[in-house]
Formats: C-alpha cells, sequence, structure tokens
C-alpha cells in the first residue's frame, strides 16, 4: 500500500508507540518502561494489567508526563489525538493535563490537599481550563458531586478531605477528574486502596463515565476481576514490556502467554472450577537486573531453551491479538 | 477550631504558667544560708538586715511567703528592688518599649527573609548549588549574635556612621530614628535565626513536594508556580510555624545579650545588672515577665497553628 | 551505612582541630597567657603574635588556645550534667507511665517554657559566677530537652517485643532500662548531646561576655570578646579570632549531629 492516496483514518484517542521511561543513572538505569506500544480509542476502556513493579503506574504517569523524580522518557511517542506529547513544551501541557486527560490516583487518602477544600479542589479547575467565574465555578462543582453520587453536594463544599472517608474521596478525585470533560481519563489502581462494596461503587461511576461522556479510560489495575466487568481491551505488562494484547473476551477465553495464563488461573471466579488455582512462582525480576532473553522464563512453567536467547517480538496471532511468547511465534504457528 | 480544644490548650496553659511561677519561687528558696545576708554580703549592718527580712518577708514560713507571692503575682506586684528601691513592675514597663522593639524588629526581619529565601531555595534548587547553601546556612547558625552586633557596631556605626553606635531613642522621639536605633541590634539577632528558619522552610517545602496531592495538583494541569503558591505553600507553613514560636525564645535571649553591645537600656540590662548585683526581688519579676511573655507567645503560634490546619480536630 | 558523610568527617575533622589546639595549651602556649606587652598593643597579626595582641598586649592566639580548654571543659561538663539528670528523668518518666509521667512532663513542660538563657542566669544569680557555676547553670539549661528525648525513647522501646518477652521471664524493671533500652536510645541521645554542646559554648560565651559567666583571669573566648569590644577598627584580629573559635566550634558540633542523624536515618534529608 504506497503510492495511492488514501484517506487517512482519523488517529487514535491515544497512541503509545515504543514508550521507553527510565529511572537511576544513565550507566545503570533501571527500566521501568521498556519499549511499550499500545493505542485507545474514544470511549474505550483499556486495562493496562500487571502485578506491581511492572510498570503499569509509571506508563500512565508517563503518558500525563508526570514522570516522578528521578526518571525520565527516553524514547518513544505518546500521541493524544495524534499530537506528540513528549516533545510539547511545559507550558502547553499544563493546558492539556486536568483539561483533555485527567487522572486519578491509587491513594485516596493523600491525593488530595489535605489544606483545601473540597470545593476549593474542584473550582480551581473550572476556573482555569474553563474560565469560569468564582460564582459559576461553586455551582458547577456542586453539581459535579451530584453526578458522583454525593447526596447534599452543597454542603461537601467547605469540607476538608480529613473528613470524607476513603470510598468519598476517590468519587471526588473523579468529579474532579471529570469536571473538564477530558476525552482520557487514567485512572491508576482506583479501587485497590477500597473497602470491597465501595470498590463495585466507583467502578461503575467510571462505567458510567464512559457511557455518558464518551471519555475514554485508561484503567491500570492488578486485578483480573475489575477488569473482566470494566475494560473492552486489555493489554498485560510484565517487567517493562507489553506481553499481550487483547480484547477482553478473547483474552480471558484464549489466552496465550504463559503469565497471562498465569495471572488468571489467579481468578477463582473466572477460571472453571475444575482448573486447578496456581499462583506464579517466583517474584517479578528487580526492573535493574533483568534476565537476558524473555523476562517471564525464569518463572515460566512453559519455557524451552529458545527463551533465555533473545526477548521474543510482539506478534499479531489474530486480529487484534498480540503476543510476546516463543510457544507462539506468529505466522509460523 | 474548636472549643474543646482551646479548653484544652488554655489548661495547659495554666498549668506551664503556675510551673513557671512556683519554679522561679522556689529556685531562690534553694540559697544556701540566709538569702538576706547572700544579697548584704556577711559584714552587712544588723538593722539593715533586719529591716530587709521584714521587707522581703523571709522570717515568714514557706507556705506564707509562696501564698503572698502568689497573691502579688496575680495583682501583678512583683515586689521592689533591692538595687534601685523601686517596684519591680514599674522598673519592667520603663524598659519594656526597648526590648520589645528590638525582639519584634528581628522577629520581623526573620520572617520577611527566611521565609522568602527558603521558598526560593526549594523552588530553585540545583544539584551543584546545595554543598555551598548548606555551608552558608551552617555556619550562619553557627555565629554568635553579639559577636555579629560588635563587628556591625563598628562597621556601620563607627566607621560609616550609618547608624547610631548605641543607646535607645524612644518612639516619642521620631518613629525614624527609633527604628534605626535598634536595627543594627535586630539585625545581628535575626542573621543566625535567618539561617535557621531558612533551613526549616527548605525543607520543609522540599517534603510537600513530594507528597501526592502535588502530583494531583500537576495532573489537574496547573503550572510550577501555582501548585508551589496555593497548594504547596499552605501545607509546608505548618512546620515553619512551629518553628517560628520555638525561636522566638532565642530572639528574646538575643536580645538580653543584644543590649549589653549596644547599650540599650531594655529588661535584659536590667537583667544583667539584676544578677550582677544579686537584686533576688528583681530578678525573679523579671524573669517571670519575660518567660509569661514568651509563653503567651507560643500560644498565640499554637492558635494560628491550629486556625490554618482544619485536622485538629482529630487530635 | 558506610557511604561518605561530609557533615561527620568535617565535623569531627573541627572539633578535633580545637581540642588539639586547647589540649596542646596544657603544655604549651607561645606566651604566657597574662603577660601584657605594653608596648605591643593591639597590633596585627606578625610572626611573633600569630593572631596579634589585644588591648593589654596580651598574645591573642595563646588566648584563644586556652579559651577553647574553657570552651571544652563548660561543655562537657554541662552536657554531662544534661545527660545524666535528663536521661534519668526521661527513663524513669517513660518507663514509669501513668501519674509520674503525666507529672514529670508538665514540670519538664514549665521548665521548658524557660527561654534557655533565661534559665542560666536564673541558676548564675544563686549559686554565683565562675566557670564550674556557668557550666552548671548551661547543664540545667538543658535538662528539659533531653529528658523528653529520652522520655520519647523510653515510651516507643518498652513496648517493644524484646522489652515485654524480658519482662515476662522476670527481668527487673532496673536491669531492662540499662541493659536492653538504653543502648536503643543511646543513638538519638548522641545527636541531642552535640547538639546541646554547640547550645552550651554559645551559651558560655554569652554568659561571660556578659560578665556573668568565666571570670578572669581564666581566659574565655566570650570574656574576651568583651574586652576586646570597642577596639574592633584598630586591631580587627582580637575581636575576630574569639568570635571565628566560637562560630567553628559550634558549627563543628552541628555538623557532627548533622552527620550522626545522617548515618543514622537515610531518609531524612536536611542541609
Amino acid at each position: 500500500m504506497s503510492g495511492t492516496p488514501t484517506p487517512t483514518p482519523a488517529p487514535s484517542l491515544l497512541e503509545v508507540r515504543e514508550l521507553c521511561t527510565w529511572f537511576g543513572p544513565d550507566d545503570a538505569p533501571v527500566r521501568a518502561v521498556d519499549g511499550v506500544s499500545f493505542r485507545l480509542e474514544r470511549g474505550q476502556t483499556v486495562a493496562l494489567v500487571g502485578e506491581s513493579g511492572c510498570g503499569k503506574s509509571v506508563t500512565g504517569l508517563s503518558i500525563m508526563q508526570l514522570v516522578p523524580a528521578g526518571g525520565r522518557i527516553v524514547g518513544g511517542e505518546v500521541r493524544l489525538g495524534g499530537k506528540e506529547l513528549i516533545r510539547l513544551d511545559r507550558q502547553e501541557m499544563t493546558r492539556i493535563r486536568g483539561r483533555r486527560m485527567a487522572m486519578v490516583f491509587q491513594e485516596p487518602m493523600t491525593s488530595l490537599n489535605p489544606l483545601m477544600t473540597v470545593g476549593e479542589q474542584i473550582a480551581e479547575m473550572l476556573r482555569r481550563h474553563l474560565g469560569l467565574t468564582r460564582g459559576q465555578a461553586t455551582g458547577r462543582s456542586a453539581e459535579l458531586l451530584a453526578e458522583v453520587g454525593f447526596p447534599r453536594p452543597r454542603r461537601l463544599l467547605g469540607e476538608y478531605p480529613h473528613r470524607l472517608s476513603g470510598g468519598m474521596r476517590q468519587r471526588v478525585m473523579i468529579a474532579m477528574a471529570q469536571s473538564c470533560d477530558p476525552e482520557l481519563l487514567i485512572a491508576d489502581e482506583p479501587t485497590t486502596a477500597l473497602d470491597v462494596t465501595v470498590q463495585a461503587q466507583i467502578l461503575e461511576l467510571l462505567r458510567g463515565l464512559t457511557a455518558r461522556a464518551d471519555t475514554a479510560i485508561l484503567l491500570i489495575t492488578h486485578d483480573l476481576a475489575v477488569v473482566s466487568e470494566t475494560a473492552d481491551h486489555v493489554v498485560v505488562m510484565y517487567a517493562g514490556l507489553v506481553v499481550e494484547s487483547a480484547p477482553t473476551r478473547v483474552l480471558f477465553s484464549r489466552p496465550l502467554h504463559p503469565y497471562t495464563q498465569g495471572l488468571l488461573a489467579c481468578v477463582t471466579s473466572i477460571t472453571q472450577a475444575k482448573k486447578r488455582l496456581r499462583p506464579i512462582r517466583g517474584t517479578v525480576p528487580a526492573p535493574n537486573a533483568l534476565p537476558t532473553g524473555c523476562r517471564f522464563a525464569p518463572r515460566c512453567p512453559r519455557a524451552f531453551a529458545r527463551c533465555p536467547s533473545a526477548v521474543p517480538p510482539l506478534v499479531e496471532v489474530e486480529d487484534g491479538h498480540q503476543v510476546r511468547c516463543y510457544l507462539h511465534p506468529g505466522g509460523t504457528r | 477550631m474548636s472549643s474543646t480544644y482551646l479548653i484544652r490548650r488554655l489548661f495547659s496553659l495554666a498549668t506551664t504558667l503556675a510551673v513557671v511561677a512556683l519554679a522561679t519561687f522556689l529556685a531562690f528558696e534553694v540559697i544556701p544560708g540566709d538569702p538576706v545576708l547572700t544579697m548584704l554580703g556577711p559584714d552587712a549592718d544588723p538593722s539593715l538586715v533586719a529591716a530587709m527580712r521584714e521587707e522581703l518577708g523571709t522570717d515568714l514560713p514557706l507556705t506564707a511567703r509562696l501564698a503572698n507571692w502568689v497573691a502579688g503575682v496575680l495583682t501583678g506586684d512583683l515586689g521592689t528592688s533591692i538595687r534601685y528601691a523601686r517596684p519591680v513592675g514599674s522598673l519592667i514597663l520603663d524598659r519594656v518599649a526597648v526590648s520589645l522593639s528590638v525582639a519584634l524588629l528581628a522577629m520581623t526581619a526573620v520572617v520577611l527573609v527566611a521565609i522568602p529565601l527558603g521558598i526560593a531555595l526549594a523552588v530553585r534548587r540545583s544539584h551543584w548549588s546545595e554543598p555551598f547553601v548548606a555551608t552558608i546556612i551552617q555556619v550562619g547558625m553557627a555565629i554568635p549574635s553579639f559577636w555579629l552586633g560588635i563587628i556591625l557596631i563598628s562597621v556601620f556605626g563607627l566607621s560609616l556612621g550609618l547608624f547610631p553606635t548605641g543607646g535607645y531613642v524612644p518612639f516619642g522621639a521620631g518613629l525614624f530614628a527609633s527604628i534605626r536605633s535598634v536595627t543594627l541590634p535586630a539585625i545581628a539577632i535575626a542573621i543566625p535565626l535567618i539561617a535557621v528558619v531558612v533551613r526549616y522552610t527548605r525543607n520543609s517545602m522540599i517534603d510537600q513536594f513530594s507528597q501526592d496531592y502535588v502530583r494531583t495538583a500537576f495532573s489537574k494541569g496547573f503550572p510550577v508556580r501555582h501548585v508551589v503558591y496555593r497548594h504547596v505553600l499552605r501545607n509546608a507553613a505548618l512546620p515553619v510555624i512551629t518553628v517560628l514560636g520555638m525561636i522566638f525564645g532565642n530572639v528574646v535571649v538575643g536580645t538580653i545579650i543584644i543590649e549589653q553591645v549596644f547599650a540599650l537600656p531594655g529588661l535584659g540590662l536590667l537583667l544583667v545588672t539584676a544578677v550582677s548585683a544579686r537584686d533576688f526581688p528583681l530578678i525573679q519579676g523579671l524573669v517571670l515577665y519575660i518567660t509569661f511573655f514568651v509563653t503567651l507567645f507560643n500560644l498565640l503560634v499554637d492558635l494560628a497553628y491550629h486556625v490554618i490546619d482544619p485536622r485538629v480536630e482529630l487530635t | 551505612m558506610m557511604r561518605s558523610n561530609p557533615n561527620l568527617s568535617i565535623g569531627l575533622a573541627i572539633v578535633g582541630l580545637l581540642a588539639l589546639l586547647a589540649l596542646a595549651s596544657l603544655v604549651y602556649t607561645p606566651h604566657d597567657i597574662n603577660e601584657m606587652h605594653r608596648e605591643h598593643r593591639l597590633e596585627g597579626p606578625s610572626s611573633r603574635f600569630w593572631l596579634g595582641t589585644d588591648n593589654f598586649g596580651r598574645d591573642v592566639f595563646s588566648r584563644v588556645m586556652h579559651g577553647g580548654r574553657t570552651a571544652f571543659f563548660v561543655g562537657s561538663t554541662a552536657v554531662a550534667i544534661g545527660l545524666v539528670v535528663g536521661t534519668l528523668i526521661g527513663a524513669i518518666a517513660g518507663y514509669a507511665g501513668a501519674w509520674v509521667d503525666e507529672a514529670f512532663m508538665r514540670v519538664m513542660d514549665g521548665l521548658l517554657a524557660f527561654p534557655g538563657l533565661i534559665m542560666a542566669l536564673m541558676v548564675i544569680a544563686i549559686a554565683g559566677p565562675g566557670t564550674f557555676n556557668t557550666a552548671l547553670a548551661i547543664g540545667v539549661m538543658s535538662v528539659p530537652t533531653i529528658s523528653r528525648i529520652a522520655r520519647s525513647g523510653f515510651i516507643q522501646l518498652k513496648s517493644m517485643d524484646f522489652v515485654q518477652a524480658a519482662r515476662t521471664i522476670g527481668v527487673r524493671p532496673v536491669a531492662i532500662m540499662v541493659r536492653h533500652i538504653l543502648p536503643n536510645v543511646v543513638s538519638s541521645l548522641v545527636v541531642a548531646a552535640s547538639v546541646a554542646f554547640a547550645a552550651a559554648i554559645l551559651s558560655e560565651a554569652g554568659l561571660s561576655y556578659l560578665g556573668l559567666g568565666v571570670q578572669p583571669p581564666t581566659p574565655s573566648w566570650g570574656r574576651m570578646l568583651r574586652e576586646a569590644q570597642g577596639h574592633f577598627l584598630r586591631s580587627p584580629w582580637s575581636t575576630l579570632a574569639p568570635g571565628l573559635a566560637i562560630t567553628l566550634m559550634v558549627l563543628g558540633f552541628y555538623m557532627i549531629s548533622n552527620g550522626v542523624r545522617d548515618a543514622l536515618d537515610v531518609r531524612g534529608h536536611h542541609l
């Protein structure tokens, strides 16, 4: 498909290509994210799944251009609606954050400013990005709080975060994140710190968001139960790399990578009763001491001679289903 | 601020003041032998000794003397100075303006210089400047203020003639001249304390930068300036406020010594004279007055802290 | 743990150097500290008088050396008093708990309300000036702070498993305190002691400058400043030398305390 001018398709909402985010000194970097690629369409929910330390949170923060101190994006592209974000200057980036993409964090207890009221924290965003007056911003903040399920939003505006429960704070965070109608919401383990009953409410809220406002969600989680209920597509990460990527239903019915299979085997409710529940042996390798070859090989029950030779490529085995494993060498399969 | 907190705080203030008053009273009770003879010397005129005994009430039993002392303190009667033969209260009132202007000017200088400097050093942190800043701050903290005062008086007073070399000009004689007469002493006291507060402010800011809510603020699309001034500053202010309360005691001590350097007729000079003359009623009165003052200042600082921090109800 | 610790090494070097000079003054000073070279008053540094002479024609360098001895004596005596009394009070309060603790701490809070030097001045007024009394006054001044540090250490540790274990097997309270808890409180006390030492040097200088501390003929840095005052423009060295000595000594102890803190606790980042 060369010369002929085909109508270029509208770019994906979010396209991450070969993203690399490293920490520590240049001569011995910690490769937290080491060449991650995936895309996310408008209104879609993609789950980024993996054990802690696999680089999924750093991926989320890299997309926001909020890499923690000591880390830096050393390569790759992050495109939001076709616009490259990595080389954007700081000022332009502040106009995108909060406005076109927003983030909800794992720790509702500490993610809100303890010395500002809930109202102030929502309103300041509306005033900055939408140019509302103080009065308008207050009114809109109350509406937003009502939308996330607070029965008496006006009263909540003057409260300080320490008076709210974890679930309430996370709802405030969501109200804040959706306040400027962003196209993309990155939710980093939004339910991990919460009670099970509250978890369900928060997920319901997020689902409502995609349905109502057509907001795309990048859901970062280690919890496959959450994924099955929420996501359209799943990207599985291991040790800084994408190891499998597939539509949710496909991934749950036909997982190809031994790591994904291992993760699914840990979730009883998903697996058939006769399948035995077995945890994955071993632990995630430290990102500064990665094995050569396939990074999962040392823990893999199906590893064979070829695995330690080189990192296997990510190949498309069927439409929308990619896997990084020598057991599934693409076309030759 | 909750009223239970206020009540608890006032109660602890009352016990603190009671301990202070009791300690000040008892301190001069442990003097071995006869306090009157200690004051007047063993060769004093017996009639004078007897008169003094009656005057001080040292012939009364301990409990009665304590009751007298407490009653006096509560009614503002701090006794009579032996050396000046005047009520301690009026001696203090005559001189308090001097010390107060030095202390307040020094405190103001510390706040106005140290806090912006600390913020700037936290925001513009660079790898190469770090050791220099650290060294300057540590050296600054180690400098004795009265030594600084001696040098300042020589350079800016004697040599350049920009400031008077000593003495106090009261407010009545012109505000400008009055402030000028306490400027050098205030600077001498302020410089080492500026180092202390810069360090705290800077560290407090840096601590806050790594908090989750700062990441949230950035994720909301605010530039560094907004995040620093609207979010971080308020949180970083809390430990700094505590330190300001703590260093007020240092300012007061600094004032006591610096008054000697600049020959300022304030409470410090009065206290030094009283100690050398072993004028016990005067010492007692001054110690009590100064300590009460510092304690009340600390109460204000504490209340300010809890006005800023809504979480007080939890503690 | 074995990473470089510039604060600690520089601090120890400064204090070590000053200690060496102070120790040397026991056996040798370039000049007699009280000998007045009347024809050489207020001179600048020379090969004969390394830091010049004061207004009586006395050798400033020799007096700074000897003043260091005074400073070390007062500092270590004061810190020793503060540590012994403070730790004892803190240990008893922290270990006993309940109303004993409450009462002790109310009193300590009250005493803490006295600005440091005020309490020292009160002790001087009662005991009179002089080298030992100065040390006593400064030691008393540091008791409330040190007792609070010791107390919080003891409270933290007494609930720990190994202490509980020792208690259940019937070890006597005093033995528990000395053998099990004290070694664990030592580190924070070392930090407190070096800060207290720095404060003691400053207080000694202040008191002696006021004429209420160390008395002549014993040389003290604060006293030297008192005598040099007014001669700065003619001969800055008689003012600069003792002031620099105080600053260096205090700086050295600050750096030691920061260095010890660095070595014990990795997360703290301070200047």
